[in-house]
């Protein structure tokens, strides 16, 4: 077997040249023809979960600060920035939340309403003479909290599958419009008639129905429905 | 029961290629073994055929759903074509009932060309060795069986359709850390053929005599070799004027099947991730070595590993991931693609290890040899396999250049290990 002597490499007895640096057999090195670089654009991508909290925090500060020392400084007291600066505290803690406890769902969606019904407390007593959080803001936000927990235990105990979780879903959307609507009519008239969200609670029964309906057909063997659609 | 449905879901691994499969990027193998004497094509024939219908999870073809791609059972048997030298990428998956597996053979070669869609090194080459064993046994040959190995006269156990992250799956676990661009060979893919393959050959002996003199696995000291290689053409493109993707990073797969007791025919690997930076100066050898070793020391670990199969399963069971439509997926998964696979590596190097066949069989088999199809990313890839004293290392390449194979296999010769190469 002939060896090439630029590489050192053993060689096939019937081939010319190396077909690593391309020196014909028998001759001295000679090494291969080299291509011009062209240099690709570079972006070196960083893990940015913390980093873009910290500037979140950071924006939010710089904004509280800015706001609290112009308001301070047309009156030496807190007066029309009392509303941007609640917000800005809402928003800094509804990411925060959700940064440190997306794992823990069920403690995530209680504080994250506390967080919200202070917020819309704060807003009340800021806005003078129409007077709503007690009668509004606080049984819609309970009753939205309690459902969401309520369909993410029935979907975690149950193990539902994708479309009975949507089943149940939307079912859930359905009984918070007849919540809603009970709310607004105890808020405005002092009654408890239910009329628009019956029709809207009948619309979605279907669209529920539906989805129990297609768990079902995918859950009958070798149905092309369950290949097609499999989830 | 998976082996009675006529269809298949894909596995977590195959999930992310049909969306990112083509001309450019085909996530496709050969597997290949020459026996001493020519091929008898009838015989290959009759256990081509009962091995497919022993394999069923082979023989399919892709189809899409509204949510995902699916495994649909093939009625027909791919035909024995005469063997390309360089196999063509891409099984046409847009082309309606295209298998995903083809059969070829020239002279004493049969060829079993894989797309990653169905199946991974260790289950292409499980399912060549049952095919081998048939051709030998309808052919009058008195073989034994070895373990792991599917055989036409078994049936197909449930174990070898699972997937295995999905049943492996550890839960939740902190993801692996993000990887940044690594740098690439600047030359530019041709596009008057395929791709081209460099062969060499070494005696198992001598590659592991090197090793241990290293105290280091073949696999991290071929890896080594391979990343000094890519650090000189680093310095070859003067890429120190203008530092740009500094880091030189192997994808080296590893069988997740020696972690977890599965039977798996299809896709079951993972990858770790040996690097160094170029911003730090220039590396000896000795010190590429020693930080290859010790990065795959820690890597190679089933608590690291399931660092990734967490973030993987954990991502196609996101319910949203779940309900977004096929289409959008694909762009979404094509975009990871290019962010958690090509971008990040320099250069894959697969080491198939050593290949294990019954002991009857050996007399009639030359050799054993596998392809790893390069994609337009990382230009080039490599792959390493053993039979009996002798080591076959693979380089396919979309470039002209053969800079990286002569750094590499010249460094071999300068270890004292005598190489015998061959360009195909």
């Amino acid at each position: 077997m002939p060896i090439c002597k630029n590489c050192g490499v053993e060689l096939e007895s019937n081939i010319a040249r190396c077909p690593l640096c391309l020196t014909p057999l028998g001759d001295k090195a000679q090494k291969s023809d080299k291509v011009d670089p062209i240099i690709p654009e570079t972006k070196v991508q960083k893990n940015q979960s913390p980093l873009l909290l910290e500037l979140f925090s950071f924006f939010s500060a710089a904004g509280a600060i800015v706001i609290t020392a112009v308001d301070f400084a047309y009156g030496a007291n807190l007066t029309w920035s009392r509303i941007p600066l609640i917000s800005i505290i809402f928003c800094w803690l509804f990411v925060f939340l959700i940064h440190h406890l997306l794992t823990k769902p069920y403690l995530l969606v209680i504080l994250e309403t506390v967080n919200f019904l202070i917020f819309l407390w704060f807003l009340d007593r800021f806005i003078p003479e129409y007077y709503w959080f007690f009668s509004l803001a606080l049984p819609i936000i309970l009753v939205v909290c309690i459902l969401f927990l309520l369909v993410i235990l029935w979907i975690r105990s149950f193990k539902l599958s994708t479309f009975l979780s949507l089943s149940v879903g939307t079912l859930a959307a359905g009984i918070f419009l007849l919540c809603l609507e009970v709310i607004l009519n105890i808020f405005h008239q002092k009654n408890l008639m239910v009329s628009w969200s019956l029709v809207a609670f009948a619309c979605i029964l279907p669209v529920s129905g539906f989805f129990i309906y297609y768990q079902l057909r995918i859950n009958k063997k070798g149905s092309e429905f369950k290949k097609y659609f499999h989830i | 029961m998976e082996q009675n449905k006529d269809w298949l879901k894909l596995d977590n691994a195959a999930k992310i290629y049909p969306a990112t499969s083509s001309r450019k990027s085909p996530a496709q193998f050969r597997l290949a073994v020459t026996l001493n004497s020519p091929v008898k094509l009838k015989i290959l024939q009759q256990a081509w055929e009962r091995m497919l219908k022993r394999c069923p999870y082979f023989q399919v073809y892709l189809r899409r759903g509204f949510f995902w791609y699916y495994l649909q059972r093939h009625q027909d048997i791919p035909p024995i074509e005469l063997m390309e030298l360089i196999p063509t990428p891409t099984f046409h998956m847009n082309h309606k009932f295209s298998h995903l597996i083809r059969i070829s053979a020239r002279e004493s070669t049969i060829a079993l060309d894989f797309s990653h869609i169905i199946t991974d090194g260790n289950g292409g080459m499980r399912f060549l060795i049952g095919l081998i064993y048939e051709y030998l046994r309808l052919d009058g040959a008195h073989i034994n069986k070895i373990e792991t190995i599917p055989y036409p006269d078994d049936e197909p156990s449930a174990d070898e359709f699972e997937d295995g992250h999905r049943k492996f799956f550890p839960g939740n676990l902190p993801k692996p850390d993000a990887l940044p661009k690594a740098y690439h060979i600047s030359d530019k893919p041709f596009t008057h053929k395929d791709f081209k393959l460099i062969s060499g050959k070494i005696q198992l002996d001598d590659i592991l005599k090197i090793s241990r003199q290293n105290q280091v696995s073949t696999t991290e000291y071929l890896s080594a070799v391979y990343m000094f290689s890519l650090m000189q053409i680093y310095k070859q493109e003067n890429r120190e004027k203008n530092p740009k993707n500094t880091i030189i990073r192997l994808e080296v797969p590893v069988n997740m099947r020696k972690f977890h007791p599965s039977g798996t025919m299809r896709n079951f690997s993972l990858y770790v991730s040996p690097e160094i930076d170029l911003k730090l100066g220039d590396f000896t050898f000795e010190e590429i070595l020693k930080k290859v070793h010790h990065s795959m020391q820690i890597q190679i670990d089933s608590k690291e590993l399931g660092r990734q199969t967490s973030r993987n399963v954990g991502g196609e069971l996101n319910l949203i991931v779940r309900i977004i439509p096929l289409f959008v997926k694909d762009i979404y998964l094509s975009n990871l693609y290019r962010r958690l696979g090509e971008n990040c590596y320099s250069g894959v190097l697969s080491n198939l290890g050593s290949i294990s066949i019954p002991d009857a069989a050996k007399p009639f088999i030359k050799s054993f040899d596998c392809i790893l199809v390069p994609n337009h990313g990382m230009k080039k890839s490599c792959v390493v396999l053993s039979f009996q004293n002798e080591l076959t290392i693979n380089f396919s390449s979309v470039v002209e250049s053969t800079e990286l194979e002569r750094l590499f296999f010249t460094k071999l010769v300068e270890d004292g290990i005598s190489v015998s190469v061959k360009e195909i």
